[in-house]
Protein backbone atom coordinates (compact mmCIF):
# COMPACT_ATOMS: atom_id res chain seq x y z
CA UNK A 1 0.00 0.00 0.00
CA UNK A 2 1.56 3.21 -1.11
CA UNK A 3 -0.69 5.75 0.60
CA UNK A 4 -1.83 5.70 4.17
CA UNK A 5 -5.49 4.71 4.34
CA UNK A 6 -6.71 7.97 5.86
CA UNK A 7 -5.17 10.16 3.12
CA UNK A 8 -8.00 9.98 0.62
CA UNK A 9 -10.95 10.35 3.03
CA UNK A 10 -9.05 13.11 4.85
CA UNK A 11 -8.34 15.06 1.65
CA UNK A 12 -11.89 14.64 0.36
CA UNK A 13 -13.38 15.80 3.68
CA UNK A 14 -11.05 18.82 3.69
CA UNK A 15 -12.02 19.71 0.13
CA UNK A 16 -15.72 19.39 0.93
CA UNK A 17 -15.39 21.75 3.91
CA UNK A 18 -13.41 24.25 1.81
CA UNK A 19 -16.01 24.03 -0.97
CA UNK A 20 -18.79 24.91 1.49
CA UNK A 21 -16.76 27.83 2.91
CA UNK A 22 -15.87 29.18 -0.54
CA UNK A 23 -19.44 28.73 -1.77
CA UNK A 24 -20.94 30.51 1.21
CA UNK A 25 -18.51 33.42 1.56
CA UNK A 26 -17.11 35.68 -1.16
CA UNK A 27 -13.35 36.03 -0.51
CA UNK A 28 -13.49 39.46 -2.14
CA UNK A 29 -15.68 40.78 0.67
CA UNK A 30 -14.54 39.09 3.87
CA UNK A 31 -11.32 39.95 5.65
CA UNK A 32 -10.87 36.39 7.00
CA UNK A 33 -9.49 35.04 3.73
CA UNK A 34 -5.70 35.21 3.40
CA UNK A 35 -4.25 37.83 1.09
CA UNK A 36 -1.43 37.20 -1.37
CA UNK A 37 1.83 38.39 0.28
CA UNK A 38 3.29 39.30 -3.13
CA UNK A 39 0.27 41.47 -3.96
CA UNK A 40 0.26 43.06 -0.51
CA UNK A 41 3.93 44.01 -0.79
CA UNK A 42 4.16 45.09 -4.43
CA UNK A 43 0.62 45.87 -5.55
CA UNK A 44 1.25 43.57 -8.53
CA UNK A 45 -0.59 40.35 -9.33
CA UNK A 46 1.14 36.97 -9.08
CA UNK A 47 -0.06 34.01 -11.22
CA UNK A 48 -2.21 32.85 -8.29
CA UNK A 49 -3.86 36.19 -7.49
CA UNK A 50 -7.63 36.11 -7.76
CA UNK A 51 -7.89 32.34 -7.44
CA UNK A 52 -9.95 32.43 -4.23
CA UNK A 53 -12.47 34.77 -5.86
CA UNK A 54 -12.33 32.60 -9.00
CA UNK A 55 -13.15 29.49 -6.96
CA UNK A 56 -16.10 31.32 -5.36
CA UNK A 57 -17.36 32.29 -8.83
CA UNK A 58 -16.83 28.76 -10.19
CA UNK A 59 -18.78 27.20 -7.32
CA UNK A 60 -21.67 29.47 -8.30
CA UNK A 61 -21.34 28.40 -11.94
CA UNK A 62 -20.02 31.75 -13.16
CA UNK A 63 -17.15 30.60 -15.37
CA UNK A 64 -16.67 33.90 -17.20
CA UNK A 65 -16.33 35.77 -13.92
CA UNK A 66 -13.89 33.16 -12.65
CA UNK A 67 -11.81 33.58 -15.81
CA UNK A 68 -11.85 37.32 -15.20
CA UNK A 69 -10.34 36.82 -11.73
CA UNK A 70 -7.77 34.22 -12.72
CA UNK A 71 -7.65 32.89 -16.28
CA UNK A 72 -4.80 30.49 -15.48
CA UNK A 73 -6.88 28.66 -12.87
CA UNK A 74 -9.81 28.20 -15.26
CA UNK A 75 -7.47 27.06 -18.06
CA UNK A 76 -5.84 24.52 -15.78
CA UNK A 77 -9.16 22.85 -14.89
CA UNK A 78 -9.46 20.57 -17.97
CA UNK A 79 -5.83 19.56 -17.50
CA UNK A 80 -6.45 18.72 -13.82
CA UNK A 81 -9.66 16.87 -14.74
CA UNK A 82 -7.85 14.59 -17.22
CA UNK A 83 -5.06 13.96 -14.70
CA UNK A 84 -7.42 12.99 -11.89
CA UNK A 85 -9.48 10.87 -14.29
CA UNK A 86 -6.35 8.87 -15.17
CA UNK A 87 -5.27 8.74 -11.54
CA UNK A 88 -8.64 7.41 -10.39
CA UNK A 89 -8.71 4.90 -13.24
CA UNK A 90 -5.21 3.71 -12.37
CA UNK A 91 -6.17 3.29 -8.72
CA UNK A 92 -9.39 1.41 -9.49
CA UNK A 93 -7.96 -0.89 -12.17
CA UNK A 94 -4.62 -1.30 -10.36
CA UNK A 95 -2.74 -0.50 -13.52
CA UNK A 96 0.04 2.05 -13.87
CA UNK A 97 -0.86 5.70 -14.40
CA UNK A 98 -1.20 6.02 -18.15
CA UNK A 99 -1.30 9.69 -19.19
CA UNK A 100 1.98 10.06 -21.06
CA UNK A 101 1.66 13.82 -21.52
CA UNK A 102 2.57 14.38 -17.85
CA UNK A 103 5.88 12.60 -18.40
CA UNK A 104 6.68 14.31 -21.71
CA UNK A 105 9.78 16.51 -21.42
CA UNK A 106 8.13 19.48 -23.16
CA UNK A 107 5.00 19.60 -20.98
CA UNK A 108 6.56 21.08 -17.85
CA UNK A 109 8.61 23.55 -19.92
CA UNK A 110 5.53 24.79 -21.78
CA UNK A 111 3.66 25.18 -18.48
CA UNK A 112 6.61 27.08 -17.00
CA UNK A 113 6.60 29.51 -19.95
CA UNK A 114 2.81 29.93 -19.77
CA UNK A 115 2.94 30.70 -16.03
CA UNK A 116 5.73 33.27 -16.38
CA UNK A 117 4.08 34.91 -19.42
CA UNK A 118 0.78 35.10 -17.55
CA UNK A 119 2.56 36.65 -14.56
CA UNK A 120 4.18 39.37 -16.69
CA UNK A 121 1.28 40.10 -19.02
CA UNK A 122 -1.41 40.42 -16.34
CA UNK A 123 0.59 43.29 -14.82
CA UNK A 124 0.81 45.24 -18.08
CA UNK A 125 -1.56 48.16 -17.55
CA UNK A 126 -2.56 48.42 -21.23
CA UNK A 127 -5.64 47.57 -23.23
CA UNK A 128 -5.77 43.83 -23.95
CA UNK A 129 -3.61 42.70 -21.04
CA UNK A 130 -5.29 44.40 -18.09
CA UNK A 131 -8.24 42.05 -18.61
CA UNK A 132 -5.91 39.37 -17.20
CA UNK A 133 -5.48 41.27 -13.92
CA UNK A 134 -7.20 39.74 -10.91
CA UNK A 135 -9.34 42.75 -10.03
CA UNK A 136 -10.24 44.11 -13.43
CA UNK B 1 20.88 -1.56 -31.65
CA UNK B 2 18.65 -2.10 -28.67
CA UNK B 3 15.71 0.05 -27.79
CA UNK B 4 15.37 1.54 -24.31
CA UNK B 5 15.06 -1.26 -21.76
CA UNK B 6 11.57 -1.88 -20.35
CA UNK B 7 10.67 -0.02 -17.15
CA UNK B 8 11.89 -1.70 -14.03
CA UNK B 9 14.71 -3.62 -15.69
CA UNK B 10 18.35 -2.78 -15.43
CA UNK B 11 19.95 -1.50 -18.59
CA UNK B 12 22.51 -3.92 -19.91
CA UNK B 13 24.28 -1.40 -22.07
CA UNK B 14 23.72 2.34 -22.02
CA UNK B 15 22.19 3.49 -25.31
CA UNK B 16 24.56 4.76 -27.95
CA UNK B 17 25.89 8.23 -27.22
CA UNK B 18 24.67 8.24 -23.64
CA UNK B 19 27.44 6.33 -21.95
CA UNK B 20 28.33 9.17 -19.58
CA UNK B 21 25.58 8.17 -17.15
CA UNK B 22 26.43 4.86 -15.57
CA UNK B 23 23.35 4.20 -13.54
CA UNK B 24 20.61 1.60 -13.78
CA UNK B 25 17.27 2.44 -15.34
CA UNK B 26 14.32 2.38 -12.99
CA UNK B 27 10.72 3.33 -13.62
CA UNK B 28 10.19 6.97 -14.60
CA UNK B 29 10.24 8.94 -11.32
CA UNK B 30 7.11 10.88 -10.37
CA UNK B 31 7.57 14.48 -11.47
CA UNK B 32 4.95 16.18 -9.23
CA UNK B 33 3.92 18.43 -12.12
CA UNK B 34 0.25 18.62 -11.13
CA UNK B 35 1.12 19.25 -7.49
CA UNK B 36 3.50 22.05 -8.53
CA UNK B 37 0.80 23.66 -10.66
CA UNK B 38 -1.62 23.55 -7.75
CA UNK B 39 0.95 25.14 -5.43
CA UNK B 40 1.65 27.85 -8.05
CA UNK B 41 -1.99 28.77 -8.54
CA UNK B 42 -3.24 28.33 -5.01
CA UNK B 43 -0.56 29.59 -2.69
CA UNK B 44 3.18 29.70 -2.70
CA UNK B 45 4.28 30.97 -6.04
CA UNK B 46 8.11 30.72 -5.85
CA UNK B 47 7.97 27.16 -4.50
CA UNK B 48 5.44 26.15 -7.14
CA UNK B 49 7.66 27.49 -9.91
CA UNK B 50 10.66 25.69 -8.40
CA UNK B 51 8.51 22.56 -8.48
CA UNK B 52 7.63 23.05 -12.17
CA UNK B 53 11.30 23.58 -13.07
CA UNK B 54 12.22 20.36 -11.28
CA UNK B 55 9.34 18.51 -12.95
CA UNK B 56 10.77 19.55 -16.34
CA UNK B 57 14.17 18.37 -15.19
CA UNK B 58 12.83 14.94 -14.11
CA UNK B 59 11.46 14.31 -17.60
CA UNK B 60 14.40 15.56 -19.63
CA UNK B 61 17.02 13.84 -17.46
CA UNK B 62 15.16 10.55 -17.57
CA UNK B 63 14.90 10.70 -21.35
CA UNK B 64 18.61 11.51 -21.60
CA UNK B 65 19.41 8.37 -19.63
CA UNK B 66 20.42 10.18 -16.44
CA UNK B 67 18.27 8.08 -14.14
CA UNK B 68 19.97 9.09 -10.88
CA UNK B 69 19.64 12.77 -11.88
CA UNK B 70 15.95 12.28 -12.64
CA UNK B 71 15.49 10.60 -9.28
CA UNK B 72 17.12 13.51 -7.43
CA UNK B 73 15.10 16.08 -9.41
CA UNK B 74 11.99 14.16 -8.42
CA UNK B 75 13.01 14.37 -4.77
CA UNK B 76 13.60 18.12 -5.16
CA UNK B 77 10.23 18.63 -6.85
CA UNK B 78 8.50 16.85 -3.97
CA UNK B 79 10.50 18.88 -1.44
CA UNK B 80 9.40 22.21 -2.97
CA UNK B 81 5.75 21.28 -3.44
CA UNK B 82 5.54 19.85 0.08
CA UNK B 83 7.17 22.97 1.51
CA UNK B 84 4.74 25.09 -0.52
CA UNK B 85 1.73 23.23 0.86
CA UNK B 86 3.01 23.46 4.44
CA UNK B 87 3.88 27.17 4.23
CA UNK B 88 0.52 27.88 2.60
CA UNK B 89 -1.36 25.99 5.29
CA UNK B 90 0.57 27.60 8.17
CA UNK B 91 0.17 31.03 6.55
CA UNK B 92 -3.59 30.63 6.21
CA UNK B 93 -3.98 29.50 9.83
CA UNK B 94 -1.72 32.29 11.17
CA UNK B 95 -3.55 34.89 9.09
CA UNK B 96 -6.92 33.72 10.35
CA UNK B 97 -5.74 33.72 13.99
CA UNK B 98 -4.25 37.22 13.50
CA UNK B 99 -7.51 38.61 12.11
CA UNK B 100 -9.54 37.08 14.93
CA UNK B 101 -7.09 38.32 17.59
CA UNK B 102 -7.09 41.84 16.15
CA UNK B 103 -10.87 41.77 15.93
CA UNK B 104 -11.34 40.56 19.52
CA UNK B 105 -8.60 42.90 20.78
CA UNK B 106 -10.18 45.85 18.99
CA UNK B 107 -13.55 45.06 20.51
CA UNK B 108 -12.03 44.75 23.98
CA UNK B 109 -10.15 48.06 23.69
CA UNK B 110 -12.67 50.27 22.00
CA UNK B 111 -15.94 48.70 23.01
CA UNK B 112 -18.60 47.90 20.51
Amino acid sequence: MRYKTWYLPGILTGLAILAVVYYRYDPGRYIYFPKCPFHSLTGLDCPGCGSQRAIHALLHGRVAQAADHNLLLVMSLPFLAVHYYHKTRAAVSRHAYAWGLIGHPATAKVIFVVVVLFWVLRNVPAAPFHYLASDH
Amino acid sequence: MEENPPFGQAAGQPPFGQSNFNNPAGPRPKNYLIESILVTILCCLPLGIAGIVNAASVNSRYDAGDYAGAESASKNAWKYTKLGFIIGLVGVVLYFVLVVVIGVGGLAMFGR
